[in-house]
C-alpha cells in the first residue's frame, strides 16, 4: 500500500479511536441522515458539514467514511452508496413516507438490500483452519487495499 | 509461568524475548521448546535449553512437557506456524495449558503489522481468551513511538474487520511492553548467555575494574576483561529491562488469569 494512503488509514483509525468521531456523529447524526437520504455524495456530504460547522470540522475525510462505516454498516464505494440510495429511495416511495429520516434513526446495516440467498456463493466449509485463516485475512488485507 | 510466543513473520525477535526475558527468569527448571521444521535435537542457551520439535510430534512428549512443568516457553516461528494452527485445531483444548501468548512485533515494520492482526485473528479462531494475549513492541528506537501508534491503530482497524472479538479487548493493543534495540543481543547469542547470567558476581563491574587495573601490564589479558567490561555493561542495561519486563509481565498476566476466570464463569 502506498505510504501516503497509509498515513490516511492510520489517522482516520487514530481518530476514531480517540472518540472524535463518535461526538461528531452525535452532534451531527440528523444532519449526517438527511444528507445521505438526499443522496449527496461523501464528498458533498463533508463539504457541506464543513460550511455548517464554519470550518470547524474535527474529522478528516478518511474518519468521515470511517463513521459511515460504523455508524451506517456502509462499504464506501460509489456504487453501492448509489445501490443503497435508490433502493431506500425506491422503499420510501412505496411507504409514501414524508420525511422518514427526521423520525427515526439512520437506516442499519440489515435494512440494506442484500443479495437473495440464491444469489449468493455457498458458504465455504474449510477442512484446514490454516486456508480459513489465510483466506479470510487475504480477503480483509485487498479490502483495505481498495477501500483506501 | 507458561508462555507461547508465536508470529507469522520471520526475524522478530522471538527467540529473544522467549530467551531474554521468560525463560531465563521463569522459576527453574524451564521446559523450553522451539517449533521446528526438523527434529534435530536441543541445545543449551543460558540456562536452559531448548528442545527441538516438530509440530505434528505434539501428542507425547509435548502434552507431557508442557502439563507437568509449572514453567514453560513454546516458541512457535513463521515457518512453522501454519502447520502448527494447523496440529491445534485437530487436537482441542490443547493449548489450554498455555497461560499467556506473546506476538513480538517489529517497531515500524508494516508487514509485521499486518501479519500480528492475522496472528491475533488465528489466536481467535484457536478460540484463546484475548485476556491472555500481549504484544510485544519490539527493536524500539528513541522517536520512534508515533510509528507503534500507526501500528496499533492498523491492527485494529484489520482486526476489527476480522471481528473476532479481539477488538474488544483494549489491553492487547496497548504500548505496555517495549523492547528497545540492544546492540549488546548479538554478543549475548555469540556467547550463548543470556543477559541475566550477566547477574552473577564474576561480572560485577566494580569487581571487573579491580581486575583490569591488576592485569594493567598484561595487555592480552586487559583486552580480554575490557571486552568483558563492554558487554557486562550494556547486558546490565538489558537484563535490567528484561526485568522489568517479565515483572510487569507477571502481575498484568495474574490479573488477566481473573479477569479469563470470571468470564468463563459466566
Amino acid at each position: 500500500m502506498e505510504k501516503e494512503k497509509m498515513e490516511k488509514i492510520n489517522l482516520a483509525i487514530l481518530r476514531r479511536k480517540s472518540g472524535k468521531s463518535n461526538v461528531f456523529w452525535e452532534q451531527n447524526k440528523e444532519a449526517i441522515a438527511l444528507l445521505y437520504d438526499k443522496g449527496v455524495s461523501i464528498n458533498g456530504q463533508y463539504q457541506i458539514l464543513k460550511e455548517i460547522l464554519d470550518g470547524n470540522l474535527d474529522i478528516s475525510f478518511s474518519a468521515y467514511r470511517l463513521l459511515l462505516i460504523d455508524k451506517l454498516g456502509y462499504v464506501p464505494k460509489k456504487e453501492n452508496y448509489d445501490k443503497y440510495f435508490k433502493s431506500k429511495k425506491k422503499q420510501q416511495q412505496e411507504k409514501k413516507e414524508v420525511c422518514p429520516v427526521l423520525e427515526s434513526p439512520p437506516p442499519r446495516p440489515s435494512e440494506v438490500p442484500k443479495k437473495s440467498d440464491a444469489q449468493k456463493p455457498p458458504k465455504k466449509e474449510y477442512v484446514n483452519i490454516v486456508d480459513e485463516i489465510n483466506e479470510t485475512f487475504d480477503k480483509i488485507l485487498s479490502e483495505t487495499k481498495e477501500e483506501w | 509461568m507458561k508462555i507461547v510466543v508465536l508470529s507469522h513473520t520471520g526475524s522478530t525477535g522471538k527467540s529473544t524475548i522467549a530467551r531474554e526475558v521468560f525463560a531465563s527468569r521463569m522459576p527453574q527448571p524451564v521446559t523450553h521448546i522451539e517449533f521446528e521444521n526438523s527434529n534435530f535435537g536441543s541445545y543449551s542457551l543460558g540456562t536452559s535449553d531448548v528442545k527441538k520439535m516438530i509440530p505434528s510430534e505434539i501428542d507425547g512428549a509435548f502434552v507431557y512437557d508442557t502439563n507437568i512443568n509449572n514453567s514453560v516457553v513454546l516458541e512457535i516461528g513463521a515457518s512453522v506456524i501454519n502447520d502448527a494452527l494447523a496440529e491445534f485445531h485437530k487436537r482441542s483444548n490443547i493449548l489450554s495449558f498455555a497461560d499467556a501468548f506473546v506476538i513480538p512485533v517489529v517497531v515500524g515494520d508494516d508487514k509485521n503489522t499486518a501479519d500480528t492482526a492475522k496472528t491475533l485473528f488465528s489466536l481467535s479462531k484457536l478460540d484463546v481468551a484475548p485476556e491472555k494475549i500481549r504484544l510485544f513492541w519490539n527493536r524500539f528506537e528513541e522517536s520512534s513511538e508515533k510509528k507503534i501508534d500507526r501500528q496499533i491503530d492498523t491492527i485494529a482497524g484489520l482486526v476489527a474487520k476480522a471481528k473476532c472479538g479481539i477488538e474488544t479487548t483494549e489491553k492487547i493493543l496497548t504500548k505496555d511492553y517495549i523492547l528497545p534495540n540492544f546492540d549488546v543481543l548479538a554478543d549475548m547469542l555469540r556467547l550463548r548467555m543470556t543477559s541475566k547470567e550477566f547477574e552473577k558476581p564474576e561480572y560485577d563491574y566494580n569487581e571487573l575494574l579491580k581486575k583490569l587495573i591488576a592485569h594493567k601490564d598484561d595487555p592480552k589479558m586487559a583486552k580480554s576483561i575490557s571486552n568483558k567490561i563492554d558487554i557486562a555493561s550494556m547486558a546490565t542495561k538489558l537484563n535490567e529491562r528484561c526485568q522489568f519486563l517479565y515483572e510487569k509481565f507477571t502481575a498484568d498476566m495474574a490479573g488477566a488469569e481473573t479477569a479469563v476466570n470470571k468470564t468463563s464463569q459466566k
